[in-house]
């Protein structure tokens, strides 16, 4: 009897056995399809902010061993950077050169890289570009309410643009001329874009695409391992108009042109590509320039360069500037120049 | 019986499984757009939910003093685009129909900024230089 009941006992517990095997392997089924309906989702494992900053629409897109608060992050170093090279913002290292009186300034290493890097621009395009345009782009406004102004103003604030009275020693800079102004706006988002990737690829990124209002730093590639693919506008074009397609990983997509930041009046069109000889909207065969360039300072401030020089001066610097992968010239005849590596899909 | 029931069990859980994994794998994935008023997330939409188009007005931005300035979004079939606006550029409105990706609708001057999860861009580009 007794012997009975225990048997009964052990039939019991094996069938409460069973039914408990069943729900682990129901569970463990469960948890693999579970795993497998995550791993194919991972093509939508990124991260991606959007942010109303330097003027425009800044987009920071990751993926990798990353979270949200490396997002912040980035997005608090590009606000510091931006308190660095603002012309606008008080007490920023640009605008304590542009108010020193002449005296020299102690600032951040990374300004005083910047602004190296802008007279190096200025050497190479002999003057053409350069940095001390400050007060002729304030005349302008083309940030804020742009018109054109009068002949006597224009050769006023000529007189203050002469990239050789910087003077840069470690990270001291001195604007001789008291009333000059630097402004590093041709090339400073690319140098914010191209920090806030090493940044992220430096924390866990395995890709990434900084997106500061159109100038582009690619880290890897996609999250499903493919290229990132970065749309070149259309000069003159509607918003969905583009040139094409080109794919990049691991480099940088810089452009400039004569229909950003552009205005009409009286029947003339006037853009913000300044020409430091005449102080007027320069006169250019070139009316967008995109560059690929390993690094995004050199692309942007050679976009800018090449809208300048035009496209015959520019194709002949163009191939040994450093980090150079390819170029995109739209010509005011409306031709588009490809040069060095690049596919336009 | 016991091994009966043992059968019973395994066929009934293979059929739950099977269903689970049905509603799983071939559910189609929900695209949001979030709706930011000067860097704040106010509204999420899913864009999938529901066949009736609608449209959702946004009052916001501060280009001028008006305090009134406003974008109004449609959305449909599992897309959406700023329609209309009394923003200075129209640069909003002539992004045309978004249904997804990395592009976000970005309307400077009312501080609007719309971005996207889920589902595929259609446009297959991750940023637009220039």
């Amino acid at each position: 009897m007794r012997f009975k009941s225990k048997d009964t006992s052990a039939v019991r517990f094996s069938l409460k056995d069973e039914v408990a095997k069943f729900f682990l392997l129901l569970l463990f089924v469960l948890f693999i399809l579970f795993s497998v309906g995550c791993s194919d989702n991972r093509s939508d494992e990124r991260l991606s902010e959007t942010r109303l900053l330097l003027d425009t629409y800044c987009t920071i897109t990751v993926h990798g061993d990353v979270d949200n608060a490396l997002l912040d992050e980035a997005f608090l170093l590009l606000t510091e950077l931006e308190a660095l090279f603002s012309i606008t913002i008080e007490g920023s290292d640009v605008w304590r050169i542009n108010n020193a009186g002449g005296e020299p300034v102690a600032v951040d290493p990374r300004t005083a890289e910047l602004i190296e890097v802008g007279l190096k621009f200025s050497e190479l395009s002999h003057g053409m570009f350069d940095i001390t345009v400050g007060w002729l782009s304030r005349l302008w406004d083309f940030s804020g309410t742009p018109n054109v102004p009068a002949q006597s103003e224009i050769e006023e604030a000529l007189a203050t643009v002469d990239y050789r009275q910087v003077i840069v020693v470690g990270n001291t800079v001195q604007l001789v001329n008291p009333n000059a102004w630097i402004d590093l706006s041709a090339i400073a988002k690319g140098f914010m874009a191209y920090e806030i990737a090493e940044f992220l690829a430096a924390n866990g990124a395995e890709g990434a695409l900084v997106n500061l209002g159109g100038d582009i730093v690619a880290v890897g590639n996609r999250y499903d391992g493919s290229p990132w693919r970065v749309a070149l506008r259309k000069p003159f074009g509607d918003e969905g108009e583009w040139l094409g397609v080109i794919e990049v990983s691991w480099a940088c997509v810089l452009s400039s042109g004569v229909y950003q930041r552009q205005f009409e009046m009286d029947g003339g069109h006037y853009h913000h590509i300044l020409d430091p000889n005449t102080g007027m909207p320069v006169i250019s065969d070139v009316v967008s320039a995109t560059m690929i360039t390993h690094t995004a300072v050199i692309g942007e401030g050679f976009s800018t360069v090449a809208v300048l020089l035009g496209s015959e001066r520019a194709k002949a610097l163009m191939e040994n500037i450093p980090g150079f992968v390819g170029a995109v010239l739209v010509l005011e005849n409306g031709d588009v120049l490809t040069l060095g590596d690049v596919e336009l899909k | 019986m016991k091994t009966n029931k043992f059968w019973i069990f395994v066929f009934g859980g293979v059929v739950l499984v099977a269903s689970v994994a049905a509603v799983l794998l071939w559910r189609t994935p929900a695209t949001y757009a979030r709706i930011y008023k000067d860097g704040e997330l106010t509204e999420t939409v899913n864009l999938a939910a529901g066949t009736e188009p609608f449209g959702l007005l946004v009052e916001c931005g501060n280009y001028d003093t008006s305090g009134k300035n406003f974008n109004y979004l449609e959305v449909e079939h599992g897309r959406m685009r700023v329609s209309s606006a009394d923003c200075p550029d129209g640069i909003c409105i002539r992004q045309g129909w978004v249904s997804g990706g990395l592009l976000p609708i970005v309307c400077l001057p009312n501080r609007l900024v719309v971005t996207f999860d889920g589902g595929g861009s259609g446009l297959d580009v991750d940023a637009v230089a220039g």
